[in-house]
């Protein structure tokens, strides 16, 4: 086009409204197809980048993120600098946000379904229908039940308006919950929220179990304190105590094997080492040993007398006693596989206690209490515990319980709880199930009625972090592009939802935005609001040293003679190994697994993609007669999955380690028929006094399944079972 | 066996300006880029690795393609055992294009589409390139991919492309290229400002998404840079330093506190 031709087409458009037919009989046809800035969407001129702030799509804890768009298309993710949690950092998932937003798999279209529950036969229907639809069940219900994955701010809010007026109730289903941990703090330090733990600016950090580098509650936020934690000259020391090597162990100054289930009495062997030796050089150590239990209870959990059951030598204990409390401030957490055993909580328990020994609470470097949410953004709802999924389903089956209407959101219960729980059966009671979410999962595809999700890119929300890196965060979620399906917002059907139910008592919003909008309205004031608006988005929220923190309890609510011993699903003689299942470090408990460049990601320790595998130790493998790429049946008394051998010498020998994630029969076109679920093997098993599911009690036993299959892997080993018929590279074509 | 006199008759195969300096990085009025990689905090945690493959359309790494071992990622984390159970650690490097001074995939490639540019990077021209493949056969950190296939991205994931990188044809070697796109939009916008490039100013994808900040990069050629400064660090080494290949990226030692004494010792 030349360029007066070009300007007068322009400028035709631009004087006549409308008038783009009479501009284009005169102009050529290629000329016609120019896209004429005067039709832009606001803010976007052709080819310019626009950056908008909003919530991470995929990353645990709560971190901001700023999408960088070009022509209404979101094109790289990158952390929102200055944002309290993640600091302008984002991990591998919160990096994959995008392949997840334009995944051709989505769900599109609401869809009813045609066939059985189960069998994923659907027909599309319009959203009309889809509403009434959902109005006529949820009105005729007498008890709805909705399920959530962790949810705060106005998404609560919303929530509540259709729960208060239809007298419903609410369930949160976490994939690796948090109630052991959170009960924890509560028995060692009264914190009813998540307190914060200040790796940044430790001497010592002592982790039992933890991957805080991987996937812990919040591994952007640690990750960012661990740079900080490593800088030198001070440089932290880092001794990390599991069953099974993680990331974050395979970054640690020293990593410990501890019998599974055994972390508590190698907390209290530990803490006996500090009080008989007075590593603190005070006495700092003596009332919180006095309120457990006293010297005396302590001194029964001396090394040497823990030594058979943990697994650890004596000399070593005595070695991490004195490097943790002889590198000030000293911090201890615990999480992982050791708060998912029968005795958990106590593991959890003896393992924060080591912060009151050492005096590390309330200072820097040490445990704090975390401020109180702000009370116009609803702080995060508490998970709902294992027991209490296991009793549903009891409840459900055997007609004591029933459930008129549910509303699945975001989550995928049937695909993360043990099968023997039966909560694929469970649903089938059920009424009526509406399931909602980006990808159809095992959950979705037994509903009546799938509504398809915006996805986070696409949506309005806000949220608090949890758990607050010591102070009070708010962020805040806009849509970044349009949607390219038909989807909506949870938020957007609750709302419309509850006013059509209930048009006496309508909810005050008619939009998320509307509702979002208001919440910040009573966060910062009806005062130059509109400038703070802006402000908000631009940021992506409100942070502020925050309120409300709460003190420590005077003593510990524990004591030591409550460690209780574990028991494990499973005779020792049939199943001779420990079954570690641990999340992946790419696509967590296998909520992000239909994302590919997730599933390309390698595992950082054994570099496998793709697909599922069961880590062993070469001198247990080779008592199996098993090599690397074979595939082996693994054994539970509650059920059987094959996976693909792979050999490392950081497996512990009576470990079979599995990772999470895999094995779908419903979702994307990248995560169906991959692998297996080894969550659906475990032992129905909870946490004593938490109801948590005690994910990493299960034994098992590996079985060669006499086939042999390579395994994708980053590194390049040879196939020790290779003898030329099977090349490494095929002959392709395209 | 060919004879002195022979071999004084051989033809001339190379330009001698394309073959290694004495100095690999002559004194310059511009930009020398670098990197430094604290082995102390890189997790390991594949954040570069995606942002990387998304910054710069990399194509899916499907089952196959890492089956193959044709599988492309600009930026890898390496994984290495250390030790027997029960003392057997893991140790993790990322390993990228180290632009070197003296680069072996330059005097290699018989149509000069990889050479080196005044900023001291080594650049791949792709639509120079007719995939012979010399370049990545004599790379030593083995960090050229050759593109087996053409790229595919089922609709709409092509939406995310960035239109700021090529996406790369079949036929051709592509790599690291330091997010390039990234440094010429901050010289742009620094000379429309009238000042320098500030230290820290320019970040590639990787060096941005990693949340521990063990990467960092900067001007080698600015003392003052943070990058400067840390690669003159005690616990400074490059990768396979005997081959003369002067990368730009430095690493640094991770830490072994048990071994603190032998460090001290021997001055790194």
């Amino acid at each position: 086009m030349s360029g007066i031709a070009r300007r007068r087409f322009l400028t035709g458009a631009a004087a006549l409204a409308g008038g783009a037919t009479v501009v284009a009989c005169a102009a050529p046809e290629r000329e016609s197809r120019v896209q004429s800035f005067v039709h832009s969407p606001e803010q976007t001129l052709p080819g310019q980048e626009l950056w908008f702030a909003t919530a991470c799509a995929h990353s645990t804890g709560g971190n901001s993120v700023v999408v960088r768009t070009v022509d209404g298309r979101a094109k790289k993710v990158e952390g929102t600098k200055g944002f309290p949690v993640n600091l302008g950092k984002t991990n591998v998932r919160g990096q994959a946000g995008v392949q997840s937003l334009y995944n051709p798999d989505r769900l599109k279209t609401p869809l009813r379904r045609r066939g059985t529950r189960g069998e994923g036969r659907f027909e599309a229907i319009g959203w009309p229908e889809a509403l009434d639809l959902l109005t006529e069940e949820f009105g005729s219900a007498g008890n709805p039940l909705v399920v959530t994955g962790p949810m705060s701010g106005t998404r609560l809010r919303v929530l509540a308006q259709f729960l208060a007026n239809s007298e419903g109730r609410h369930l949160v289903y976490e994939a690796q919950d948090t109630a052991t941990l959170r009960e924890a703090a509560r028995l060692v330090f009264g914190y009813t929220r998540l307190p914060h733990f200040d790796i940044a600016n430790a001497g010592a950090v002592l982790s039992f179990g933890a991957d805080f580098l991987g996937t812990w509650l919040s591994p952007v936020h640690y990750s960012t304190a661990y740079g900080k934690f490593r800088e030198e000259p001070k440089r932290g020391h880092l001794i990390q105590i599991e069953s099974h090597m993680s990331l974050t162990g395979a970054n640690a100054d020293r990593w410990v094997y501890v019998n599974p289930g055994h972390e508590g009495a190698l907390a209290l062997s530990i803490a006996q080492v500090i009080a008989a030796e007075n590593l603190t050089g005070d006495d700092r150590w003596f009332d919180p040993v006095n309120a457990v239990g006293g010297i005396d209870a302590l001194n029964a959990y001396s090394p040497e007398l823990t030594a058979e059951r943990t697994g650890v030598a004596p000399d070593t204990v005595r070695e991490i006693a004195r490097e943790f409390a002889g590198h000030p401030p000293a911090l201890a957490i615990a999480g992982g596989a050791a708060l998912a055993q029968t005795n958990g909580l106590d593991n959890a328990v003896a393992a924060l206690l080591l912060n009151r020994i050492v005096g590390g609470t309330g200072a820097a470097g040490g445990v704090r209490p975390n401020p109180a949410a702000p009370a116009a953004v609803p702080a995060t709802a508490a998970g709902t515990p294992f027991g209490q999924w296991g009793a549903l389903s009891t409840g459900l089956l055997d007609g004591s319980e029933t459930v008129d209407a549910a509303f699945f959101y975001d989550v995928d219960p049937v695909y993360g709880l043990p099968a023997s729980t039966r909560f694929a059966d469970a649903l089938g009671e059920m009424s009526f199930v509406v399931g909602m979410g980006t990808f159809l999962n095992e959950t979705l595809a037994r509903a009546d009625l799938v509504l398809p999700a915006t996805h986070p890119f696409e949506e309005w929300g806000d949220f608090v972090a949890d758990p607050a890196p010591d102070m009070e965060v708010v962020g805040y979620q806009q849509p970044v592009v349009t949607s390219w399906t038909n989807a909506r917002s949870f938020g957007d059907v609750m709302l419309a939802l509850t006013s059509e139910l209930f048009p006496d008592a309508p909810p005050p919003w008619t939009t998320m935005r509307d509702a979002v909008r208001d919440g910040a309205q009573a966060l910062i004031g009806q005062d130059g609001f509109d400038r703070g608006w802006i402000e908000l988005l631009r940021t992506g929220g409100r942070w502020l040293e925050g309120e409300g923190r709460e003190a420590q309890s005077d003593q510990p609510d524990w004591h030591i003679g409550l460690l209780a011993e574990p028991a494990f699903a499973g005779d020792t003689t049939e199943f001779d190994l420990h079954l570690i299942p641990f999340e992946n470090v790419a696509f967590g408990a296998g909520t992000e697994s239909a994302n590919p460049w997730l599933q390309a990601t390698p595992d950082p320790l054994t570099t496998v993609t793709w697909t599922t595998w069961a880590e062993l130790n070469p001198v247990t493998a080779e008592r199996l007669g098993v090599k690397r790429n074979d595939v082996v049946h693994i054994d539970t008394p509650d059920g059987t999955l094959r996976a693909r051998v792979y050999e490392a010498p950081v497996v512990p020998p009576d470990v079979v380690a599995v990772p999470i994630g895999q094995g779908r029969e419903f979702g994307s076109r990248w995560n169906v028929d991959r692998g297996a679920n080894v969550m659906q093997t475990l032992a129905a098993q909870a946490v004593a006094g938490s109801g948590a599911l005690a994910w990493g009690a299960t034994r098992a036993r590996v079985r060669p399944a006499g086939e042999h299959d390579r395994l994708p892997t980053l590194e390049v080993i040879e196939d020790p079972r290779n003898d030329g018929e099977a090349p490494p590279v095929r002959i392709t074509s395209g | 066996m060919a004879s002195a006199t022979d071999t004084a008759e051989l033809p001339v195969v190379a330009a001698a300006a394309t073959l290694p300096t004495d100095d690999p990085h002559p004194e310059t009025d511009g930009h020398r880029w670098g990197m430094v990689i604290d082995a102390d905090k890189c997790t390991g945690c594949q954040a570069c690795v995606v942002a990387c493959q998304s910054e710069n359309n990399l194509a899916l790494n499907e089952e196959n393609r890492v089956i193959e071992r044709r599988a492309k990622t600009w930026i890898r984390i390496e994984r290495y055992w250390e030790g027997e159970w029960p003392n057997a650690k893991a140790r993790f490097l990322p390993v990228l294009c180290q632009h070197c001074g003296n680069a072996p995939c330059e005097t290699v490639c018989p149509v000069w589409a990889t050479y080196h540019n005044p900023d001291g990077l080594n650049v791949q021209v792709y639509n120079r390139c007719i995939g012979t493949r010399f370049c990545a056969n004599a790379c030593p950190y083995s960090v050229r991919y050759f593109n087996f296939w053409e790229p595919e991205w089922p609709s709409p994931m092509d939406r995310q492309l960035n239109p700021d990188v090529t996406v790369r044809t079949k036929g051709i070697v592509e790599k690291c290229t330091f997010c390039i796109h990234r440094i010429n939009r901050t010289k742009r916008q620094a000379d429309r400002d009238g000042r320098p490039v500030a230290d820290g100013e320019v970040e590639p994808a990787c060096v941005q998404a990693c949340p521990t900040t063990a990467l960092v990069f900067g001007d080698l050629n600015d003392s003052d840079s943070k990058v400067s400064e840390l690669s003159h660090s005690k616990r400074a080494f490059t990768l396979l330093e005997p081959l003369g290949t002067a990368p730009a990226i430095t690493y640094l030692k991770k830490v072994d506190p048990s071994h603190v004494d032998e460090h001290e010792e021997h001055g790194h």
